[in-house]
Formats: C-alpha cells, sequence, structure tokens
C-alpha cells in the first residue's frame, strides 16, 4: 500500500490544507450551481410548455365541418412524434361523419396544471370544455374533459407528443 | 601541502557545523570544551607526531540551544496568498449558490407538500360515508382552514343529516394531480378525482368525475398545508 506522504514544512501543510479547503468548496459550490442551473431550466421549459397548452389544445380538439381540412392542419401544427400520426389517422376516421353530422366542436381550457417536468417534456391536466353542435343535437352540449397531455420541445416551440382522456 | 585526508577532514567539520541546530558564536566567545580536539594541518602533523583525525568536535557553547527558523519561499508564499483568495472566492461562491439551492428545494418541497395535502384533503371530502359520517366530515375540517374551513363547518350539520338519511357511501379516488402554482406559502392545484356514490336512488353505485381546484395554504404555526378554497371547476 502507498503511503501519502505529507508535506515537512508549514508553509507545505498550509498549501495542502488550502488546496483541499478550496476543492471541496469548490465543488459544493459547482454542485450547487448545476443543481440550480437544471432547475431553472425546468421552470423554463415548463412556463414555455405551459403558454403554449391552451393553443393547441383548443386546435387539437376543434374542428368545424365547413373548414374540416384546415381545422385539421392547424390542430397538425401542435403535435409531433408518434401522436402527430395518431392524429392525423382518428381526424381522417372522422370526416366522413363530421360531415354528415354537420358537426362543430368547439374546444376551451378551463383551468391547466403541471403534473411532472422531466427533462424535456411537460406532462400537464387540462380541464377541457368540449362545445358541440351537429344535426343529432339541439342547441348546443358541453362534455366535461380531463385530459392529460405530455408537451415536448421541438426546436423553438413546445408541442404535444401525447394526449389521453381521463 | 595539504593531504586528501586533510582536506576530508575540513571538509565534514564544516558539514557538520553547518547542519547542527545550535548557532554557534566565534569561536572567542566559547570556552573550548576539555575533550575538543583541534584540526591538525600538514604543517602541525611536521612537528608533531599527532596522528591526522578525521572527526572533529567543535566547542560546544554553553547555551540551551534553539530551533533554526523555518522560512517560506518566496514560492510558498505566495501560494498560501493564491490559496487563500481562491478559497475567499470558493466561499463566497457556495454561499451565494449554496442558499439559491437552498431556497430552490425549499420551494420544491413546498410544491411537493402542498400537492399531497391536496389530495388527501380532495379524496376526503369525496369519501363519505354514514357509517362514519362524523369522523369523515371531522378530517375534512381538519384540513380546512380560512373560508372553506368556515363554510364547511357552518353547513355540517345538514350534510351529515343528507348523508345519513340518504345512507351516503361514497368512496373517491384521485386520478391526476396538477399543480397550477405554488410558493413557499401558498399553492393552488387541480385535482381530477373519481368516486363510486351508493345511496338510496343508486344503490348499486354510480360513478362521478370531479374536475376539483383548492386553493392552499401554509399554516405558519404547524406548517400544514391546509385547504382555504375548495371548488368544482366548471
Amino acid at each position: 500500500m502507498r503511503r501519502i506522504r505529507l508535506p515537512r514544512t508549514r508553509t507545505g501543510r498550509t498549501v495542502a490544507a488550502l488546496t483541499a479547503a478550496v476543492v471541496l468548496v469548490g465543488a459544493f459550490a459547482g454542485f450547487a450551481w448545476f443543481a440550480r442551473y437544471q432547475a431553472q431550466q425546468r421552470d423554463r421549459a415548463t412556463r414555455a410548455c405551459l403558454t403554449a397548452v391552451a393553443p393547441a389544445s383548443q386546435a387539437i380538439f376543434s374542428y368545424d365541418y365547413r373548414n374540416f381540412d384546415a381545422s385539421v392542419a392547424n390542430g397538425q401544427s401542435f403535435v409531433t412524434g408518434a401522436f402527430a400520426k395518431e392524429y392525423a389517422t382518428t381526424t381522417a376516421g372522422l370526416k366522413a361523419t363530421a360531415i354528415k353530422e354537420q358537426a362543430i366542436v368547439q374546444a376551451q381550457v378551463s383551468a391547466v396544471g403541471t403534473v411532472d417536468t422531466s427533462g424535456d417534456s411537460v406532462d400537464v391536466l387540462v380541464y377541457l370544455n368540449q362545445y358541440r353542435r351537429n344535426a343529432n343535437v339541439t342547441g348546443e352540449k358541453v362534455d366535461q374533459d380531463r385530459v392529460l397531455l405530455t408537451l415536448v420541445r421541438a426546436g423553438r416551440d413546445c408541442k404535444v407528443s401525447r394526449a389521453a382522456a381521463i | 601541502m595539504v593531504s586528501r585526508d586533510d582536506r576530508r577532514a575540513v571538509a565534514l567539520a564544516t558539514r557538520r557545523s553547518r547542519g547542527r541546530v545550535v548557532v554557534r558564536r566565534s569561536v572567542e566567545q566559547v570556552e573550548p570544551a576539555e575533550q575538543v580536539e583541534p584540526v591538525t594541518t600538514e604543517v602541525e602533523k611536521a612537528h608533531s607526531s599527532r596522528p591526522v583525525r578525521a572527526r572533529v568536535r567543535h566547542p560546544v557553547p554553553n547555551r540551551k540551544p534553539r530551533l533554526r527558523k523555518q522560512t517560506a519561499t518566496p514560492r510558498g508564499r505566495w501560494a498560501v496568498r493564491l490559496l487563500t483568495v481562491a478559497l475567499l472566492g470558493a466561499l463566497a461562491a457556495a454561499g451565494v449558490l449554496g442558499r439559491q439551492w437552498y431556497d430552490q428545494r425549499q420551494l420544491d418541497t413546498a410544491r411537493q407538500q402542498a400537492l399531497a395535502a391536496a389530495r388527501q384533503e380532495t379524496v376526503d371530502f369525496v369519501s363519505i360515508s354514514a357509517a362514519t359520517i362524523d369522523q369523515d366530515l371531522k378530517r375534512i375540517a381538519d384540513g380546512a382552514t380560512g373560508q372553506f374551513h368556515d363554510e364547511f363547518t357552518q353547513d355540517m350539520s345538514q350534510v351529515r343529516a343528507a348523508v345519513v338519511d340518504n345512507k351516503v357511501q361514497s368512496k373517491g379516488t384521485v386520478l391526476r394531480a396538477a399543480v397550477v402554482s405554488s410558493n413557499a406559502h401558498t399553492a393552488v392545484v387541480l385535482v381530477a378525482l373519481d368516486a363510486t356514490v351508493k345511496n338510496t336512488n343508486a344503490p348499486d353505485g354510480r360513478l362521478s368525475h370531479y374536475r376539483i381546484q383548492v386553493s392552499l395554504t401554509r399554516d405558519a404555526g404547524s406548517g400544514r398545508w391546509l385547504v382555504s378554497q375548495l371548488q368544482f371547476v366548471g
């Protein structure tokens, strides 16, 4: 086993003690900075994504049979990843019914909260009201939904990568 | 002529005298010890038959030995100064950054505590049974404060009568809870719950979906998070 050679002079011992103290205190400062930096990044990502929740939810969960393709294209601009394909498939299957029933669905966000933030993704709980009108309904009907959205950074924007009603 | 042995003897004597820790005065200031033998030279050797001695003892002054002061080299002094400055800088940075980190941790902790309190209070609020009505109502009142506490305690007798009369048995489950805003003292939380409600009209139970928003306040005395406002979001 290798022995640690201690400095023999007083100056040497002082230098060694100061070096150890600088390293320890510096390590703690570095750790504290990194933890704070991560928290700031997380908060920034959360704020950026929360501002995108209302317009994204309204675009994704609204459509009008009179300009169905434009409604879907608008919704498509707020989604990303596998959910973009899922959204395209769902809306394609809905088009015929929407036109037939003359359906107009307008979504409005009542409240938004952050469930979890990890890395670049943010999970949010959305209280969403869908105001529905169609040929089978007299007047307007309101669905009060609870939707869980996952948003991820896509370039400078936040886009919806998953949506589920709970 | 000086022989090799003489040179060696003188060299040894010189080195030894340098290496000793005693500080000598001049030879005149000290009294020679009896056992000391002088250095012999070639000339003396010629006039004397005494042999050349390699080990020479110098007179030791009759005073207490003093340790030689270890003086730091300029390099060592500079290293100490630089490291002291670096340590002060690191301490200042650690103080500021550590405080920010601590504050952030406090906020995160407060957020988690508020979230847990909101989940508990809302699930208590929708979980009421005629068989345990008094305990249920007390539990809800214990987790409430401010406006919500006042309103709830005011209506408690009516709630109790309605639950007992209709034989209500409700059991709630939290699906998701989400923070709208929070700081060290207050928080607003959304809680999505489902509850199965049985009563005289629905003996088999009926599933109810709730969208609740609660405002919470941290009690300064106990440190507990209490619900100050509870509303169903339309």
